[in-house]
């Protein structure tokens, strides 16, 4: 453990403020973290609670960048989280990356609608990692080098599993008849009126 | 003009769970803060009182306790998923303690008496254990489940009935490492599936080495002697926990025996209260917060680390603190042995608390 009895009154002032630094300046995004994978709301909270109270714990092994650091630590309290349910429900689905619900505050845009479905669906149809490295990129707004850290393998490994996921992610969109090549002359959907990229 | 890449970013983003949402209230943010920030602080959690015991020298052993002890590894705690430490806070009667123990306490203690009528007390459990397997250059870990009902009279008899269910694995890595290593033979005790029964002796006659872990620690010579005065309860159980620590640490070892003692249908009111209270003056033991079980019941758990496997261990004890029932006692193996994928880790193993009370028959449920 980080902590330590030989400790002076004033090293542990200095170790609080240090860690309130760090809490106030990543815990919005270890939460979005956590809600975007948990079952639950209630679940997201106990995975954040645990991950900041390991990072208390373990405060000397937190590198300077610690978001990484932090999302890697939620993850295994994540699959951890996922392992029991699996206990509890063995032919129940594994993760809610499953349950993508499409989400439309925008205007009633059927088109939009539409593609979207069908990005949920192609995306839904991943495997795990698949999905994995392409929303660390994509939801969670994480560089290739801090994403490899979470997944706990190095940026050069990271961007080829990136390239294959999104390969892979153009054939399922291509399977359902959707196609995003260059040259489509239907505009992407952050380009149309009415809709939003939210974050 | 966007590329293929850029437009599967932004179909990407469109599809972010969070997306269209307001910005997710931190709701809790500054409790979470101030309690983890809390918990470096003993002196504003009885701390005085804690290090008061943790100096306790071993008295003379308790005829009952030892024998209670010597089995109680096999059931050893853990914790899981903790979220809120605990802030500062007192018992009713003034004995300073975790929030949650002492409002499970204080439940505990209005309780009806024990059915000290019943010839014998019931208790079931299910447990599971993992097991890891190395062979050419691969490892994987599998699972076996197992549930025990134990019936007890007062004068040691009873009977323990063992169902060994099927064996599974971890998860799907955990096949894929076994047949990547061309699935060798393993598993030599077999995968489960099977059931055995065995009648206990009366007291006086040692407990056969194939009776239940679970037999022996809910045997309950004595349970009205065992103080209620939880600063007497804590230290005795710290005595006897450190004579029987075979590496565990003391605060760990006090959590498997209170668990099983506080199922004890035949424990007392005042005695499972005080053993809550007693738990939260033992060194080492911290609240985790709200947790599941892996039924899905909600509790909160206490627990302590513990390193005696060579990995960084958490163990813990999950009761829901407003009936006062134990639920489970769970270990949660932080980090993974050399040879094991980082990915798989943490693991869990678990005793569940399923169901427990005072009957009149052999194989009798409550």
């Amino acid at each position: 453990m980080a902590m330590s009895g030989k400790q002076t009154p004033a090293d542990k002032e200095r170790r609080a403020r240090r860690f309130e630094a760090l809490f106030r300046a990543t815990h919005a995004r270890v939460l979005a973290y956590a809600v975007r994978r948990a079952a639950d709301r209630e679940m997201a909270e106990e995975v954040v609670s645990e991950t900041f109270l390991v990072a208390w714990r373990r405060f000397d092994a937190v590198p300077g960048e610690p978001l990484p650091w932090l999302l890697g630590t939620a993850r295994k309290i994540l699959a951890n989280q996922r392992r029991a349910a699996r206990r509890r429900a063995p032919d129940g689905p594994d993760a809610s990356l499953d349950g993508i619900e499409i989400r439309d505050s925008a205007p009633p845009i059927s088109e939009s609608l539409a593609e979207r479905d069908a990005f949920a669906k192609a995306f839904a149809a991943l495997g795990d990692r698949d999905r994995e490295v392409l929303s660390l990129l994509a939801w969670d707004g994480l560089r290739v080098q801090e994403a490899a850290k979470v997944v706990g393998c190095s940026a050069a490994v990271f961007s080829l599993r990136a390239h294959r996921a999104r390969r892979r992610l153009l054939k399922e969109l291509h399977a359902t008849g959707h196609s995003l090549g260059e040259g489509e002359k239907r505009p992407p959907l952050a380009e149309r009126p009415g809709t939003t990229e939210g974050r | 003009m966007k590329t293929a890449r850029e437009r599967l970013e932004v179909g990407l983003r469109e599809i972010d769970p969070l997306r269209a949402r307001k910005p997710e209230a931190e709701t809790g943010a500054e409790e979470l803060l101030a309690s983890i920030l809390a918990d470096d602080h003993p002196s504003q959690r009885g701390g005085a009182e804690r290090r008061r015991f943790s100096g306790a020298k071993s008295g003379a052993r308790s005829p009952w306790f030892g024998r209670r002890l010597a089995f109680a590894g096999p059931l050893a705690a853990a914790a899981v998923a903790a979220t809120f430490v605990g802030l500062p806070g007192s018992g009713s009667d003034g004995v300073p303690t975790l929030p949650a123990l002492a409002r499970a306490a204080d439940v505990a203690a209005d309780q009806p008496p024990a059915d000290s009528a019943a010839r014998y007390a019931f208790m079931k459990t299910r447990s599971t254990s993992s097991s890891v397997t190395v062979a050419s250059g691969e490892a994987w870990i599998t699972v076996q489940p197992e549930v025990t009902e134990v019936w007890l009279a007062s004068d040691g008899s009873g009977r323990v009935r063992t169902v060994t269910e099927r064996a599974h694995w971890a998860g799907p890595g955990d096949r894929a490492a076994w047949e990547a290593a061309g699935r060798p033979p393993f598993m030599s005790h077999g995968w489960g599936g099977s059931s055995q029964q065995s009648d206990l002796p009366q007291r006086g006659t040692e407990v056969p080495p194939s009776a239940s872990a679970l037999a022996a620690t809910m045997e309950r010579v004595s349970l009205s002697q065992l103080p209620t005065d939880p600063n007497q309860l804590a230290e005795l159980l710290q005595r006897e926990a450190e004579k029987e620590a075979n590496g565990y640490s003391i605060a760990v070892r006090t959590l498997d025996l209170a668990a099983v003692l506080l199922n004890d249908p035949q424990a007392s009111p005042e005695l499972r209260a005080a053993l809550y209270r007693a738990e939260g003056l033992i060194p080492g033991v911290e609240y985790l917060g709200p947790v599941s079980d892996e039924l899905g019941r909600r509790g909160v758990a206490v627990g302590a680390e513990s390193s005696n496997s060579g990995a960084p261990t958490l163990y813990s004890l999950i009761f829901d603190p407003s009936t006062s029932q134990v639920l489970a006692t769970q270990q949660l193996v932080r980090e993974a042995p050399s040879a094991l994928p980082e990915d798989d880790f943490p693991r869990v193993e678990s005793t569940l608390f399923i169901e427990s009370g005072g009957v009149d028959e052999l194989g009798e449920r409550p």
